[in-house]
């Protein structure tokens, strides 16, 4: 293959790449999770009012990691924009993530923050 | 003869107008109902009747401990209905010492829960069941007192706390609680306590709202500067909460409280 054609043919790979790189959703990675802060999760757990998507960062376009049903129980944590952390025990696990001494740990991720929680007590 | 309630949170009963461990026959407590048979000769000894380990004993009473009387008069039968059902879970806590998380009185916790249709077992210890608790005794209350099943019973006080606001404005006289700013009301026994939690709220944040995080007790004595209140989940247990009065009679806007639920049951 000339160079010439071959040069042309190996841009037009990475600018088709980039173009479905922008507009693609991105792969669930170890890379990509941005997790909320574990100390900043209170310490009571809250009840979920209706089902919610959990994901690994706080930003749209990414495939969830859980999907929790309406009941299940969280723990707020902390705020970024418009996503709100969470931390949550598994589907058949204890409430308790704040009171687990030692681990495993409960699961972390973020949520919408105008996802409907009922405060307990 | 007239039927009182016990109104200090433990009263000796004596055989004899002597105060010493040979004339004590027994512990009254809060809320106890006893008979009162009159005056004893001795001034400031009453003689009662009362249940004591399950019998019906004969006895005596000082008629007043440090200027509070140790009796009071009942008052109506849906607020004593209330106040009955604090209490019993107040003894069935072993008076504040019955710990949350312990057997048997995580059992006790997980009844409250199962009665708001949560099924948790009592064991958990991050997820607050004051507001379980409240329901818990309403409900029961609610038992020969229907006005009560009206109760926006909730896991959450402030659903509550909001609900009573609402009715009132609505004025719905089915609805067994009124909410009222502290001015405007004195508290009396039946009545409930609002408190905020973490966050300071006010009355027309509660008007607002029905979701922030807050406190309840229910009150079981008064007296002119103070009140007691029974709670779920104070003290990890079901315990009595002395809240201050103004020097007016109202609820003080002290430690949190800044609303007040009257019974209209």
């Amino acid at each position: 293959m000339p160079y010439r054609q071959l040069s042309s043919t190996w841009l037009i790979a990475v600018l088709a790449a980039l173009v479905v790189g922008c507009v693609s959703t991105e792969p669930i990675s170890e890379l990509a999770a941005v997790l909320p802060d574990k100390a900043t999760c209170d310490t009571e757990a809250g009840r979920l009012m209706e089902t919610t998507v959990v994901y690994n960062a706080p930003k749209s376009g990414l495939a969830p990691i859980a999907k929790l049903g309406q009941g299940r129980f969280v723990y707020r944590c902390e705020q970024r924009g418009e996503w709100l952390g969470v931390m949550f025990p598994g589907a058949e696990e204890k409430v308790d993530c704040s009171q687990r001494r030692p681990e495993p740990a409960c699961s972390l991720g973020w949520i919408r923050r105008d996802s409907k929680i009922e405060i307990l007590g | 003869m007239a039927d009182k309630f016990v109104d200090l949170e433990a009263l000796n009963i004596r055989s004899a107008p002597v105060v010493s461990p040979s004339t004590r026959i027994g512990i009254l407590h809060l809320g106890q109902r006893v008979e009162e048979k009159g005056p004893h000769d001795q001034a400031g000894w009453v003689k009662i009747k009362a249940d004591i380990n399950g019998a019906s004993t004969d006895g005596i009473v000082k008629g007043e401990i440090d200027g509070k009387p140790s009796l009071r008069d009942p008052v109506s039968a849906t607020r004593e209905a209330l106040v009955a059902e604090a209490i019993k879970e107040w003894l069935r806590f072993e008076k504040g010492q019955g710990i949350e998380h312990h057997d048997p009185f995580f059992k006790f916790v997980g009844q409250m829960w199962q009665s708001i249709g949560l099924a948790l077992d009592g064991k958990d210890r991050d997820t607050p069941w004051s507001a379980a608790a409240i329901s818990f005794m309403v409900r029961h209350a609610g038992q020969n007192f229907p006005k009560y099943k009206n109760f926006k019973f909730a896991a959450s006080h402030s659903k509550y706390l909001h609900d009573s606001i609402v009715k009132r404005k609505e004025g719905d006289t089915n609805s067994p609680f009124w909410g009222f700013r502290l001015h405007e009301r004195r508290p009396e026994i039946g009545d409930i306590v609002g408190k905020w939690r973490e966050t300071p709220r006010d009355f027309d944040d509660a008007e607002m709202s029905n979701a922030f995080k807050s406190h309840s007790d229910i009150i079981v004595s008064i007296s002119p500067d103070f009140v007691l209140a029974i709670g779920g989940n104070v003290n990890e247990s079901v315990s009595i909460t002395r809240y201050e009065k103004t020097a007016s009679g109202f609820l003080a806007a002290r430690n949190e409280v800044f609303m007040h639920m009257v019974n209209q049951a």
